[in-house]
């Protein structure tokens, strides 16, 4: 349970918006900023926030000795320390109970199919992985002197908790964010306007699109085994729309909120669904976390400077990383690996520089393609992913028949697609730097309105949580 | 600022005007297009309860029981009151209702199954105020009294005639909405067979980790013990699954347990079909639903079996 897609953010959100303009000193801001920041977090499971607040002192203490030494054994010990906080709580809270289930799984094969461990139970604090890589980006920035070290604990307690991107990023940088925290812009209104239009926009996308395609989606995955190829085929392309919707939506409504605030966050989608390709498909998805994963592993990794061969090793390395970062799940390894071979085969074909495919073309071949892994990233098991997957490329009686008793009623189905047209319609003209629906004011409120009155009448209320706030 | 003022004005004004004016119209194109069709509910009240046994469930009810085939082994008066996708609060709801009714049926047959007591997000997808919220009708405005939280539905938005279609087929309403037509009997008692023939392949058995919980049976548990105490006789009936080799897990074991609980508290009686061998692939429409040739299977084996338990 989060605050922010609860009737309580309502409350909240204008509540902390105005105490934060009453507010005259940057430094009142800040902590006003963060007691409300602690509060939202505190909102899911309160104990949380000591663990939280633990890494941030830690991360803080090493971010300041890191700058009062030169000494290189000492800066990389104390780099080493805040990493090993960090990943160790990532590695506990997220991983541990995968490593042991798949330990039991192992050595049953050797003691007569009883597992050694007991099976444990760990409820991962929200937005988990986030915050991490957001603390880590700041003690990487700082050991590597692009950044200097933040004095003020308030400010960078701020950094990593700041609550609209608290549970599910954007994944900022420290050069981005921590002098926002020093000088905050006055009121503005334009600001204000513009923020509240994005997040009645990302409220649209979730509630509207996402939530209500949920409902087929999870009928489909839940029951795959009676449907026919075609019909998986299109719950997966449902499911890029939901998932697109539901974690933009969010982007939006997070990039909205601080935009009231003055604070700006970096834009974390750009159409992915108009991609031309797998690569281009990457350079439009989720941009914060594939800007981290290039900028700190990638990179230092060696990047395209050490040829093709080690070049493509590393994108493998990548991918698989960023599908664990996802969950602990062997179907989001997988799901990583399937990209990182699609990029490098297109990489290979040098595919982006085919003339003869028209753009059109390239857009369905990625979309399609693009639907087809999401199936490994929503199916429960590999094994299911694998018999889903198949079905889609069997020739066997392919229609779409979906009993609409069960799972989507006609009604759902025309909402849909008409917001997602709708959606196509205003992403191709709507751009982060001028968020307006309409360049005349006059019909950016009317449109702004009518948004609003599609949130009341058609949106799914209460039925589904974001879902990368479990990352 | 006066700009922001604008803003918000005429934001809100639009969103709160335009879909207003949306739930009015649906509203009153239900409240027309309901004096159309009898509602499952209503046929059931009109007749004050004169039946002696009704079948409550899920679609594995409405699909799967016959009552006249069941009333000429038994001599009694049935009614299907299963609904596609009821849950147990639906099913807790309607009981309710029916026992606040003139004359009470002597034996409530529940078709349940393992997953009876699961809450789990498939379960919210038919979470009944926000799927259903145009049943726009006396019966639900007076069950909103027993379950507050169908209120919420009453006050959400009412979806309204575009569904009707949908809503026709997921409430079950079809089953009584042409009397004219005798070729229909059956389903004036609430039963509607599904005709495909065709099971559409083996299903993956993914629902192993399905939770109980325990608020679920908890409501459960309340309802039966109301219905013992007015001497009501409680059957449960656990449908039958397709190749429903589900291994035993701790859910599994916790669910008979608790329905074992269920039998001794309050003389309930069981008749587990839920992997029972005699339902062949071809009774089948999917995993969990029976086609017609099936129906009449399961409903003769429920009629010979709780013919001693039925009370007259």
């Amino acid at each position: 349970m989060s605050l922010i897609n609860s009737l309580y953010f309502l409350v909240y959100f204008p509540i902390v918006l105005i105490v934060f303009f009453l507010l005259k000193k940057p430094i009142f801001k800040t902590i006003w900023l963060l007691a409300s920041s602690c509060f939202f977090y505190m909102v899911f499971i309160p104990k949380f926030i000591l663990i939280l607040f633990g890494i941030i002192i830690i991360d803080y203490s090493c971010g300041l000795l890191l700058a009062k030494t030169e000494n290189q054994q000492k800066r990389l010990l104390l780099l080493s320390v805040s990493i090993a906080s960090n990943i160790g709580i990532l590695f506990y809270f997220k991983y541990f109970k995968f490593l042991i289930e798949n330990f039991n799984r192992l050595l049953s094969h050797f003691s007569n199919g009883s597992a050694p461990f007991d099976a444990i139970t760990i409820i991962i604090p929200l937005g988990l992985s986030f915050h991490t890589f957001q603390a880590l980006s700041y003690i990487f920035e700082v050991y590597k002197k692009r950044q200097s070290a933040e004095k003020n604990f308030f400010v960078y307690a701020l950094y990593v908790m700041y609550f609209p991107q608290l549970v599910a990023g954007p994944i900022e940088r420290p050069q981005a964010m921590l002098h926002q925290y020093h000088h905050y812009l006055p009121f503005n209104e334009k600001n204000v306007i513009a923020g509240i239009r994005l997040m009645l926009w990302g409220f649209f996308k979730k509630l509207v699109i996402a939530d209500r395609l949920a409902v087929f989606v999870n009928a489909v995955f839940s029951q795959y085994g009676s449907l026919h190829g075609f019909e998986i085929f299109i719950s997966a392309a449902a499911f890029y729309f939901q998932i697109y919707c539901d974690f933009s939506g969010y982007s939006d409504i997070a990039i909205g909120a601080s935009r009231c605030f003055g604070i700006k966050l970096m834009k974390n989608f750009d159409r992915p669904y108009t991609a031309t390709s797998i690569k281009d498909f990457w350079q439009r998805w989720h941009l914060s976390l594939t800007s981290w994963f290039r900028t700190y592993i990638y990179i230092p990794l060696g990047g395209n400077k050490k040829g093709k061969l080690l070049q493509y090793i590393f994108i493998i390395i990548v991918f698989i990383l960023s599908g664990f970062w996802h969950g602990a799940n062997w179907t989001f390894i997988v799901w990583g690996l399937i990209f990182a071979v699609l990029y490098i085969v297109e990489d290979l074909l040098n595919f982006q520089q085919w003339k003869f495919f028209p753009t059109s073309l390239r857009i369905v071949y990625s979309f399609i393609i693009v639907s087809i892994t999401w199936i490994f990233f929503r199916a429960e098991n590999i094994q299911t992913a694998m018999a889903m997957t198949k079905k889609c490329f069997s020739i066997e009686a392919n229609y779409f028949s979906v009993r609409g008793d069960y799972f989507f009623t006609t009604y759902s189905l025309v909402v849909s697609i008409a917001a997602i047209l709708f959606m196509l319609f205003i992403e191709s003209r709507f751009t982060y730097e001028n968020t307006q629906f309409s360049s005349v004011q006059y019909y950016d409120s009317i449109i702004s309105g009518l948004i609003l009155a599609a949130i009341i009448c058609f949106g799914v209320f209460g039925a589904q949580s974001f879902i990368y706030f479990q990352f | 600022m006066n700009r922001l003022i604008n803003f918000i004005i005429i934001v809100a004004g639009i969103g709160i005007s335009v879909s207003s004016g949306y739930f009015y119209v649906i509203g009153w194109g239900l409240k027309k297009s309901k004096a159309a069709f009898p509602y499952k509910i209503a046929k059931l009240f009109e007749a004050q309860n004169s039946y002696n046994t009704v079948f409550l469930g899920s679609s594995r009810s409405f699909n799967g029981i016959n009552p006249i085939l069941f009333d000429k082994k038994n001599n009694v008066t049935s009614f299907n009151f299963g609904f596609s996708a009821a849950n147990m609060e639906v099913i807790t709801t309607y009981t309710k209702k029916i026992l606040q009714q003139k004359n009470i049926p002597k034996n409530f047959v529940f078709t349940i199954d393992i997953f009876t007591f699961e809450n789990s997000k498939t379960d919210k997808l038919f979470y009944y105020p926000v799927y259903f919220p145009y049943m726009n009708d006396s019966v639900i405005y007076a069950m909103a009294n027993i379950e507050p939280a169908l209120k919420t539905g009453y006050y959400l938005p009412f979806y309204g005639v575009a569904l009707y279609d949908d809503y026709l087929k997921t409430i079950g309403i079809n089953a009584i909405i042409n009397p004219n037509n005798k070729d229909e009997i059956y389903y004036q008692r609430g039963f509607e067979a599904i005709t495909d023939n065709t099971y559409r392949g083996d299903e993956n058995i993914t629902a192993l980790n399905f939770s109980i919980d325990t608020n679920e049976y908890l409501r459960f548990e309340t309802l039966c013990n109301l219905l013992h105490k007015k001497g009501c006789s409680i059957i449960f009936v656990l449908a039958p699954y397709y190749n429903s080799q589900l291994p035993d897990n701790e859910n599994k074991v916790k669910f008979y347990a608790l329905l074992n609980q269920l039998k001794t508290k309050y003389n309930c009686t069981i008749l587990d079909l839920f992997a029972d061998k005699r339902f062949k692939k071809n009774m089948f429409y999917n995993r969990s639903h029976l086609n017609s040739q099936g129906a009449e299977f399961y409903t003769n084996i429920i009629a010979d079996t709780l013919a001693p338990y039925i009370l007259k």
